[in-house]
């Protein structure tokens, strides 16, 4: 899950959370993308990828993220978006 | 994101021009500035407004994507599929959301003002529809040229004599040498040209015998790739193997 808060995109992922009860703390990780709105999130069907998209602040810029098991693959700008 | 997380598509929105960008094979990918696959601009079928969602089927074939009062659909190779405007009679209706179905067949689009819900065929998935006919025809394909391979097989050389046989001899297509080494790698050769015309889309880069590559491959499919899954993709390999280079 994750949203934007002030000015920061932030990011909680959780594994497992089937199996999880009650309340949680304990994040499988979390980021924070200072200067970045968070403009969109997916996961896979299984849960093992997800992405995310970002844009920067002054809004001239676009970043995509793709994760693996919460381990960052790959990223990619959008210059101009 | 399809369901197998290997298609993304991206919505954006630029001070100029909106465009959708597709990345594949994206659990393939590592590294930054990873550029996407494919970028379609909504612009080339006169749709000017900034893109407001976007959703893509669980296959990662197609995608729709809501702009103002259009919403239009595409494929994730770039190719547009259709489009539709919204017009009430006393509103311009603005598409807020739009969802897509997992296996693609339908794209449902909502506006609030006024409050509307669109259900449209998103694609008749020929995928579902014609699959064993693709697959029936590739194995008849394949079906042609399976004696090209029987013969390799039946010949008792490894690829790295008929490799040398060639480079010293320096011969080349058509082979009119040593009568049974010449029918197979004619026969190797001509299956691969056919494919090439039916199945194949692109060549791939030599594989020179001893490579790092090479090495990978015999190791993990035998000496004449006799284990290789599939029979275009073993013809493929042989090809860049003793022809590529």
């Amino acid at each position: 899950m994750g949203g934007t808060y002030g000015s920061n995109a932030r990011l909680y992922y959780y594994a497992n959370s089937l199996s999880r009860e009650g309340w949680q703390e304990d994040l499988n990780g979390s980021w924070v993308f200072y200067s970045m709105d968070l403009r969109g999130l997916d996961i896979s069907a299984n849960g093992e990828y997800f992405a995310l998209g970002l844009s920067s602040g002054e809004g001239s810029d676009s970043f995509v993220l793709f994760f693996s098991e919460g381990e960052l693959m790959w990223s990619s700008m959008l210059e101009g978006y | 994101m399809s369901d197998d997380g290997n298609v993304i598509a991206v919505a954006a929105n630029g001070e100029e021009e909106s465009a959708i960008f597709f990345y594949k094979q994206s659990t393939s990918k590592s590294g930054e500035d990873v550029p996407p696959d494919v970028i379609f601009y909504p612009s080339s079928e006169d749709i000017y407004w900034e893109l407001n969602g976007l959703s893509m089927d669980g296959n990662g074939y197609a995608a729709a994507a809501i702009a103002g009062s259009y919403i239009f659909a595409l494929t994730s190779d770039g190719d547009f599929l259709w489009k539709y405007y919204a017009s009430g009679s006393e509103f311009s209706e603005y598409f807020t959301t739009v969802t897509v179905s997992s296996n693609g067949r339908y794209a449902v689009a909502g506006s609030v003002m006024p409050l509307s819900v669109y259900c449209f065929t998103l694609y008749i998935p020929p995928y579902g529809r014609d699959r064993w006919e693709a697959i029936k025809r590739v194995h008849d394909t394949e079906d042609e040229i399976i004696d090209a391979l029987n013969d390799l097989d039946e010949l008792g050389m490894s690829l790295e004599e008929l490799s040398d046989f060639i480079s010293e001899g320096g011969y080349t297509y058509p082979f009119t040498e040593d009568g049974d080494i010449a029918n197979v790698l004619n026969g190797l050769y001509e299956a691969y040209m056919y494919l090439r015309s039916k199945i194949i889309t692109s060549d791939i880069p030599p594989i020179p015998v001893g490579s790092e590559l090479y090495n990978e491959l015999v190791s993990e499919y035998g000496l004449l790739l006799e284990d290789y899954p599939t029979v275009s993709g073993r013809i493929q390999l042989l090809y860049a193997i003793l022809f590529g280079s």
